[in-house]
């Protein structure tokens, strides 16, 4: 069942890595710019930021499922062989979860609207988050080849 | 003007960041013995506070959200969200320092 959950819990992960990396890229291109290179449906709008927000809220809560776990059977293991990096690599991570969640209403909120005076918020927001979901999922695959290299 | 929802970030990512840094969860769940607990229990073997902290910062978000009034939020400026979330960064990188130095 955890297995199946990691699993799942990877692939939405995945997802959310590839829409807001996109987001973000997009976020800074000109007004202009951006019309001609993307497409209505691919474009940084409403649309893809409702999907980003619903990811970030599927990866955190699967990762909460899945916390216990890693508490019980890997953190032991790595502070008994006093593995410092992996451990605050994931240490760091938790605190990003928490910190992604709890941006999402201000997200949305940015993206919600297309007032010129958000630009800057959009853009530091969407940048931002998108930077702490890369640690994000970086550090969670470190954690699984650290559990399935010496574990 | 800000909204409501990015009140309760900004002040929520602000929580957060207190709640951890002087570990004040709103509970504490006990994997061992699967239970929940709003004050230290013995014998239950050891507690994850990481869904207290997060729940301690969207009780005091919600709380700032309802509580602050309309005529109040004209004054916050919106670009304060950004600038919450990346105080609460910096905050969280230099309180995990520890694990690499």
């Amino acid at each position: 069942m955890i297995g199946v959950l990691l699993v799942v819990h990877d692939v939405v992960a995945t997802a959310l890595l590839i829409a807001i990396s996109w987001q973000a890229a997009t976020v800074w291109l000109s007004q202009n710019t951006h019309k001609v290179l993307l497409p209505n449906f691919v474009r940084g709008g409403v649309s893809l930021s409702d999907a980003v927000a619903i990811l970030i809220l599927t990866v955190v809560c699967l990762g909460g499922v899945l916390y216990p776990t890693y508490r019980i059977s890997v953190h032991p293991y790595l502070e008994l062989h006093n593995l410092r990096v992996a451990n605050g690599a994931f240490e760091i991570k938790e605190h990003f979860a928490a910190l992604a969640i709890l941006m999402v209403p201000a997200y949305r909120q940015a993206w919600g609207t297309s007032a010129a005076e958000l630009v800057l918020n959009r853009r530091a927001l969407t940048t931002l988050m998108c930077g702490m979901i890369w640690w994000n999922f970086l550090a969670g695959h470190l954690m699984n080849y650290t559990a399935g290299r010496f574990i | 003007m800000t909204g409501r929802a990015t009140i309760f970030s900004l002040v929520g990512v602000i929580a957060y960041s207190v709640a951890y840094y002087i570990n004040l969860p709103l509970f504490r769940y006990y994997p061992l013995s699967g239970e929940f607990s709003f004050a230290p229990r013995t014998n239950a073997g050891f507690a994850i506070f990481w869904y207290g902290w997060i729940a301690f910062a969207i009780a005091i978000g919600a709380i700032a959200m309802f509580i602050l009034p309309r005529r109040l939020l004209n004054y916050v400026p919106v670009d304060l969200s950004w600038i919450g979330l990346i105080f609460s960064i910096f905050v969280a990188l230099i309180y995990e320092q520890r694990w690499f130095l």
